[in-house]
């Protein structure tokens, strides 16, 4: 397995119904690199459950084609590369260490190495005294932990999570983040991970797909994406902010200022490089005392409600 | 690796002490009910060493068809084959299955297989303890008892066609439908019809010669049961004697019953002659018959399977 793109989807589609025929994702094109750690964010029934579904094999795209490592979705060896955990995990009447067995055992494991990983896996998410519990009996919480853990049986070279920290309270959802992280970089493994809680996951992740009703509304790196959207927007503070704000009202290169919770100017402007020019000049030939000034730190949560904002506005 | 994991974790389940007994219970209590109640049972203790064995034979291959080869067996598959994928349906857990490195038709395969050498295990006990109870009952010696054990090979293979038909159907009903009632009623429906229903309504539209004339004899998939059956035992050199050949044609049509019924003499023999066949179709259309239809059905239902998505 030589291949370096983990995940390809070309023209990826979904359309449910016969009659009243609802389209669930259009024309998703994606690609992955090995070793990065993937987030696919968009609201409610934007579609991003029903990909990952197509991704591991369990929904037959209408149209497009997608590969893991060059194999076609859905096969068994693209399946052999995936450890999935599903939003809303289920299990058998089972004791957790034999569930973990068993799905170690279906990937090939021999029975004595899907026992000790279960074991290191168990004790990993904090579940090894509850690891003769049947299985149906643990809590939400517990339950998405073993779901991470039987994703994590066989040390896949891909992981697909879906809504991983949904069901856990935020030190749980901390360590679990935690762990994803810890061992994709460790171990060099892909995982694609979609999630409600942005402010924790734009922490671990690499590159990001922003879906709405089954589009790509972005595709970006986060390093790119925070630059694009921080550039031409800055937070000033100044030893006269009133008369700064005044000033920049005027400028034409400034397309908004305001002043924010803290008592800080932030500005938008057209071009941001001449904007730090003129407003050093600014600071100097009106003698301002400078406190801080500094590109705007713009977080994923906002670039996400500022994206579908604009569309839903475009829509209007 | 992935199929024999499917396999052995299936295998365990069922060797599930619970549910072992549940079967063996079903299988067994009409039997042994059979030995304490039926007035046969104290007409036995009249007769010789070799007439004891040829009756226990003949009435053990009735009820080996009505129940334990019958409509025990093929209840007990049809349950259990219904679940395969309708059970995974209703807990949710299908998605993750098949999200991992096995094929969909080789995950119910490796279910079947399970269940099938289970099964066949459990009837292969279910005929040795019974019989061996049934001998005990009747005071039967080890060389009678080993007479009438010869009949368990041939209806081990009759056993394994009700599996392969009853399990090729209800696995298929599982992979099409999400709920596994709508997989069991339909077929429930047929083992009634065919094992139950068909009994009464035969003789009495073979008496005023519809069953002939409206081709009743397409539908009876009793009749087909029956004559697979009989062909099984007469193939083994299973002969009944007349008396039982016609009380197995009365549940199965496959023997003609003169009128007035079987005469027997118990004091000194039993009529010599054996009773005509039916005939209504040869064993190849019977094994034809209730063969095809289930693969057919088999093979497009694991095409759908394959195609179905899966929440």
């Amino acid at each position: 397995m030589a291949e370096k793109i983990a995940i390809e989807a070309r023209g990826l589609t979904k359309v449910y119904g016969f009659r009243k025929r609802v389209v669930a994702v259009e024309n998703l094109d994606m690609r992955i690199e090995k070793g990065t750690i993937y987030g696919f964010i968009g609201p409610n029934g934007a579609g991003k459950t029903t990909t990952i579904k197509m991704l591991v094999g369990a929904i037959r795209p209408t149209r497009g084609e997608a590969y893991i490592f060059g194999e076609p979705v859905g096969s068994v060896r693209a399946k052999s590369y995936i450890g999935y955990s599903p939003e809303h995990p289920n299990f058998y009447s089972m004791h957790a260490l034999d569930f973990l067995i068993y799905i170690g055992t279906l990937y090939g494991l021999p029975k004595d190495e899907a026992k000790g990983r279960a074991e290191e896996l168990l004790e990993l998410f904090g579940l090894e005294n509850s690891a003769d519990k049947n299985a149906l009996t643990f809590s939400a919480g517990m339950k998405q932990k073993l779901s991470l853990a039987q994703a994590l049986i066989a040390d896949p070279e891909i992981l697909i999570l879906d809504e991983p920290t949904a069901n856990l309270d935020p030190i749980g959802r901390y360590e679990v983040l935690k762990n994803i992280e810890e061992l994709a970089r460790k171990e060099k493994g892909t995982v694609f991970i979609s999630s409600h809680i942005l402010l924790e996951l734009e922490k671990i992740i690499d590159h990001v797909t922003i879906i709405d009703r089954g589009k790509v509304i972005l595709q970006s790196s986060m390093a790119d994406l925070k630059r694009r959207f921080s550039e031409n927007h800055f937070v000033i503070d100044v030893s006269d902010n009133r008369l700064l704000l005044d000033i920049l009202k005027k400028d034409e290169n400034v397309t908004k200022v305001w002043v924010n919770h803290e008592g800080k100017i932030e500005v938008m402007v057209r071009d941001g490089k001449r904007f730090k020019e003129k407003a050093l000049e600014i600071f100097r030939t009106r003698r301002m005392e400078l406190n801080e000034f500094y590109p705007y730190k713009i977080s994923l949560e906002n670039i996400f409600l500022k994206l579908l904002s604009n569309k839903s506005g475009d829509g209007e | 690796m992935s199929f024999s994991a499917v396999f052995r974790r299936e295998l365990e389940n069922h060797l599930n002490l619970k549910v072992l007994l549940i079967y063996v219970l079903i299988l067994l209590i009409p039997l042994i009910l059979f030995s304490n109640l039926s007035e046969e049972a104290q007409m036995f203790s009249n007769l010789t060493l070799d007439l004891k064995v040829e009756y226990l034979t003949g009435f053990f291959l009735i009820f080996a068809f009505v129940w334990i080869c019958g409509f025990a067996l093929s209840v007990i598959t049809i349950y259990k084959c219904s679940g395969f994928i309708a059970e995974e349906v209703s807990s949710r857990t299908l998605l993750l299955m098949v999200s991992k490195p096995i094929k969909r038709h080789n995950f119910i395969l490796a279910k079947f297989l399970a269940f099938f050498i289970f099964i066949l295990l459990l009837q292969l006990l279910s005929l040795f303890v019974t019989l061996y109870f049934w001998a005990s009952f009747f005071k039967l010696d080890v060389f009678s008892l080993a007479k009438v054990l010869r009949i368990v090979p041939p209806l081990m293979v009759y056993s394994t066609f009700i599996i392969l038909v009853f399990g090729t159907l209800s696995t298929a009903f599982s992979s099409i439908f999400s709920s596994r009632t709508k997989a069991i009623l339909p077929l429930i429906a047929i083992v009634i019809i065919a094992f139950i229903i068909f009994v009464p309504v035969r003789g009495a539209a073979r008496s005023s010669g519809i069953y002939e004339s409206y081709f009743l004899d397409t539908l009876d998939i009793g009749y087909d049961f029956g004559n697979i059956y009989v062909s099984i035992l007469e193939n083994s050199g299973v002969k009944p004697v007349p008396f039982i050949q016609g009380a197995i044609g009365s549940f199965t049509g496959t023997y003609i019953i003169p009128e007035g019924g079987v005469k027997v003499d118990y004091d000194h023999s039993v009529i010599l002659e054996s009773l005509d066949r039916a005939g209504y179709h040869s064993l190849e259309h019977s094994l034809l018959k209730l063969t095809l239809a289930p693969m057919l059905i088999l093979i497009l239902s694991v095409l759908i399977f394959q195609r179905r998505d899966v929440h």
